[in-house]
């Protein structure tokens, strides 16, 4: 009699899920109000390799980021946002926190720790929307991904006119801390990022988007930065470089095909003084530009994606010095081929090859990489 | 033995039951701020005053008609974007022919980009796993395939199933 009591309430339970099942397939609940829960991560390996493709250096397994998102939906109008990050295991930050009104349709405003809308995988960074086991480096040196600081912006979409915009004021990069450098000649301003993290105020930095997506496969869009860095001495103006950053991109989808590219420049103010002060070889012109293109050989064979892609990738701090030469170890240019294997929207495995060089010797160094990658 | 274990363990079944069934079918209500943006579609797309009534399949499906002869109908529908429901509008014709799909709502940041006209009318003209992708929106790109899909298919077999019953 037990047992069968036992058996019972396990079938009761059984049923729960194919209701629910039921329920994702008719789509018929209302507006979502609570928490929200999702996440991405993505578990790299890092091989280099010598002229006969053997491994000729010890290799790297790394966590390299996992990703927690919690939301809170108060109602139809106000939701907050957060992202916390664990990188490369141990590392802990906060990638995204910030509460989101919407006002209309077509506008929300937004406040707190919040994504710089420049290029595309500042903002589209979740490992299974890009090829290739890690982010591009022309959003790593010239765009410091994932570049995130502290301030208040507005957004919507304008559905007549097929635009998203995006329109933020910031506090900027933190390029001199208590004597030392934070810019570098080899990185650029990525040393400057301040995560939110007890931020450094001297300057509000201003940053927007637009992206038109009027043209049936195309998305494209223009992103802007405009402001001073920030500095831990309030008074000298020579710890300070004047930041102008510009980027075009464009995204295309055609059936099985599939292209990305973008274009970043940045020019810097004021660099021969902040060298001369702190000591540092930053560039007055970082540039960086990748054209990539893809095949998905399983399109009308199967759910799943196989796509078979190549990247050309060019990344330069040093486009322009004021002062100094330019150091062409600096000029950088990846090519990358690989493979990715969509199970679905939110899971992929991935495998690249890539050849890296610099102006400065025409030899090329060898990578492979792999890597699982999900979102959800 | 019997009542003690087994009467308490159905009836803690069926409260679930209960409970998870009508979570699964709490119905969607639109605003009606929403209903009289897809009315003005509706009349534009007809170009003729009508009325509605909903059908039983679901009560945001509307039959219209003008003087008893029926026009098309209408469904208020949602899907899930990637951490939230958007809202649309499908007007079929009187015979079942997907006729125009518009967004309604969406109320996540990101995806947004299937709003746009161009896209939604690739659903009038080819099979939906034809459909392009949009970078930047590929979660509620499939999502709006699917829900679209099994739209169609429901309303095709309400439509089928009403026609024999009434004939």
């Amino acid at each position: 009699m037990k047992l069968k009591s036992h058996i019972l309430f396990a079938l009761s339970f059984l049923a729960i899920p194919l209701i629910q099942a039921q329920n994702t397939a008719e789509n018929i609940l209302g507006a979502k109000e609570g928490l929200i829960i999702g996440g991405y991560g993505q578990i790299d390996g890092n091989f280099n390799l010598d002229d006969d493709n053997k491994m000729n250096s010890n290799g790297k397994l790394d966590v390299h980021r996992l990703v927690t998102f919690l939301g809170y939906k108060f109602n139809d109008k106000a939701t907050f946002v957060s992202e916390l990050e664990y990188e490369h295991v141990v590392e802990l930050y906060v990638e995204q926190a910030f509460l989101d009104y919407k006002i209309n349709d077509n506008m929300s405003l937004q406040a707190g720790l919040m994504l710089i809308p420049m290029g595309i995988q500042n903002l589209y960074h979740e490992p299974p929307t890009f090829n290739g086991v890690e982010r591009t480096n022309v959003d790593k040196y010239i765009v410091p991904t994932t570049w995130r600081e502290i301030g208040v912006g507005i957004n919507g979409r304008l559905d007549e006119q097929s635009i998203n915009y995006q329109l933020m004021m910031v506090n900027g990069p933190l390029g001199y801390d208590n004597g030392s450098a934070n810019f570098s000649g080899k990185k650029g301003l990525r040393g400057g990022r301040q995560k939110g993290a007890e931020a450094t105020v001297s300057d509000f930095d201003f940053a927007g988007r637009l992206s038109y997506f009027g043209m049936l496969g195309w998305n494209f869009g223009a992103s802007f930065y405009k402001g001073n860095s920030e500095t831990s001495d309030f008074e000298a103006d020579s710890t300070q470089v004047g930041i102008t950053m510009m980027g075009v991109d464009a995204r295309y989808n055609n059936g099985p095909f599939q292209a990305r590219g973008q274009y970043i420049l940045a020019n810097l103010e004021n660099t021969a003084e902040y060298n001369a002060k702190t000591g540092a070889d930053v560039g007055s012109k970082l540039l960086g530009y990748y054209l990539e293109a893809g095949y998905n050989v399983l399109d009308g064979k199967s759910e799943n994606e196989l796509i078979v892609f190549g990247r050309y990738e060019n990344y330069n701090t040093h486009e322009e010095t004021d002062g100094f030469h330019a150091n062409a170890d600096y000029d950088r240019t990846d090519k990358t081929v690989g493979l990715t294997y969509k199970l679905n929207q939110g899971a992929a495995i991935k495998a690249d090859y890539q050849l890296k060089s610099t102006e400065a010797s025409s030899e090329e160094t060898k990578h492979l990489n792999l890597g699982v990658a999900v979102w959800f | 033995m019997l009542i003690k274990r087994v009467v308490p363990t159905i009836l803690v079944g069926i409260l679930f039951l209960v409970l998870y069934a009508n979570k699964a079918y709490a119905q969607w209500v639109p605003s009606e701020k929403m209903l009289s943006k897809a009315e003005l579609s509706v009349q534009k797309q007809f170009n003729i005053d009508y009325s509605k009534s909903a059908i039983d399949l679901n009560p945001n499906y509307y039959e219209l008609t003008t003087n008893d002869s029926i026009i098309g109908y209408m469904c208020l529908q949602q899907a899930p974007s990637k951490h939230d429901m958007f809202d649309f509008l499908a007007i079929y014709s009187s015979d079942m022919k997907l006729l125009k799909l518009q967004i309604l709502a969406y109320r996540e940041n990101y995806g947004g980009e299937i709003a746009n006209k161009r896209w939604l009318k690739q659903f009038l003209t080819r099979p939906t796993e034809k459909v392009q992708a949009i970078s930047g929106a590929t979660i509620s790109v499939e999502s709006m395939k699917m829900v679209v899909s099994s739209l169609s298919q429901k309303m095709k077999n309400w439509y089928q199933v009403h026609h024999i019953t009434s004939k």
